[in-house]
């Protein structure tokens, strides 16, 4: 009994071993959908193939090109509303002095404050004409900047498209040459898959750099600019009005707190 | 008869309560809550990046006063300072396409070969 057990197990090795390896061999093998009708269609669906492709990288160029439109329309949209802000706060600011003088003029009494009154007003119509000067460079460069960072970055992502849509033809070019030449239709179809495989890695690697390049520093200098431009203008308005003040020793009253 | 002396009263008591109750809590009353309330005014919303115009302090009166002189002065270029610095968003919008170039590398679907 003992000794039949023994060659049952013994049977259940030898036939395990004997099948294992080639159950592993045969997942191995190339599938049906990679063998056979497949491959030797392969040449013959070619240009389908070709056609797909081209296809959805017209699709895809159509949503880079409408993105541009958007970003363009966005842009001009927001500075011009800025502009008009900016163009009103400065009418009713214009206006705003001139009043402020007026009074100023008003109460000035003798030559020396209506000299003081006419430097002061000098004084700030030069900081404000400086700050708005400074202000206007100032933006107007860093929509130069913005521009040329735009038109730069469409110009390198059109190369990448490009160079993509080049090795995507030549890899098709080959494959067509290929099949003509009566070449394996195995190796024709893995060369093709190699060669687009490196065109999309080149693409990807192209786009990763486009988009390494920091914007933020144009923001950053523009800021830097305006505040610059505050800070100046702040300034003067303490000079022009620390000068006026002098001028003005017990005119001007300032509300004495109760005691 | 004792017991109407308790409970006339009572009545009246209960019956002055009912009254002065619905003169106060019945609609027209003076504490009357009831009916439609007055729409609160909405809270204006500034949209995002918008700034007011000009703000209160532009617009105070000329006194003669110099400090008011300055302030005033002052306070419209404080106010120019919310939109010049809005300017800087849009460096942002340079990258705005950048999902549509991270698509185009689908352009090559390897299944389909």
């Amino acid at each position: 009994m003992m000794k039949a057990n023994f060659k049952k197990f013994l049977f259940l090795i030898l036939a395990t071993g004997l099948v294992f390896p080639f159950a592993i061999f045969a997942q191995n093998q190339p599938s049906a959908e990679n063998t056979g009708a497949k491959v030797g269609i392969f040449c013959s669906r070619l240009s389908e193939l070709a056609a797909k492709m081209s296809q959805r990288i017209g699709n895809n160029e159509g949503k880079i090109a409408a993105k541009r439109i958007e970003r363009t329309g966005n842009i001009t949209t927001r500075r011009s509303q800025r502009d008009a802000k900016l163009a009103e706060n400065r009418v009713k600011w214009d206006a705003k002095r001139v009043e402020h003088y007026a009074k100023l003029e008003e109460r000035a009494a003798t030559d020396a404050q209506k000299q003081a009154v006419l430097a002061f007003k000098n004084a700030v119509e030069a900081a404000v004409a400086s700050r708005k000067s400074a202000i206007d460079a100032a933006n107007q460069k860093f929509r130069q900047d913005v521009d040329n960072a735009i038109t730069n970055r469409q110009i390198a992502v059109d190369a990448a498209v490009g160079a993509f849509k080049a090795s995507r033809d030549a890899a098709f070019t080959k494959a067509q040459t290929d099949c003509q030449a009566g070449l394996n239709p195995v190796e024709i179809r893995t060369a093709l898959k190699f060669a687009l495989k490196a065109a999309r890695d080149k693409f990807k690697s192209d786009r990763q750099a486009i988009e390494r390049i920091n914007h933020s520093v144009l923001a950053q200098t523009h800021r830097q600019a305006i505040q610059k431009a505050i800070n100046d203008f702040k300034a003067a308005m303490e000079k022009a009005k620390a000068d006026l003040k002098a001028a003005f020793p017990k005119t001007v009253s300032t509300p004495v707190p109760a005691q | 008869m004792a017991n109407l002396k308790v409970i006339i009263p009572i009545v009246i008591v209960v019956l002055a309560l009912i009254i002065v109750g619905a003169v106060k809590f019945l609609p027209g009353g003076e504490e009357w809550q009831g009916g439609p309330q007055p729409t609160p005014t909405p809270e204006l919303v500034v949209p995002e990046g918008e700034e007011p115009t000009v703000s209160p302090t532009a617009e105070t009166e000329a006194t003669g006063d110099i400090d008011d002189a300055v302030n005033a002065i002052s306070a419209f270029s404080t106010n120019e300072e919310s939109f010049l610095f809005g300017e800087d968003d849009d460096a942002a919008l340079i990258t705005s396409d950048s999902q549509a170039i991270g698509d185009f590398e689908q352009s090559y679907d390897e299944s389909e070969f």
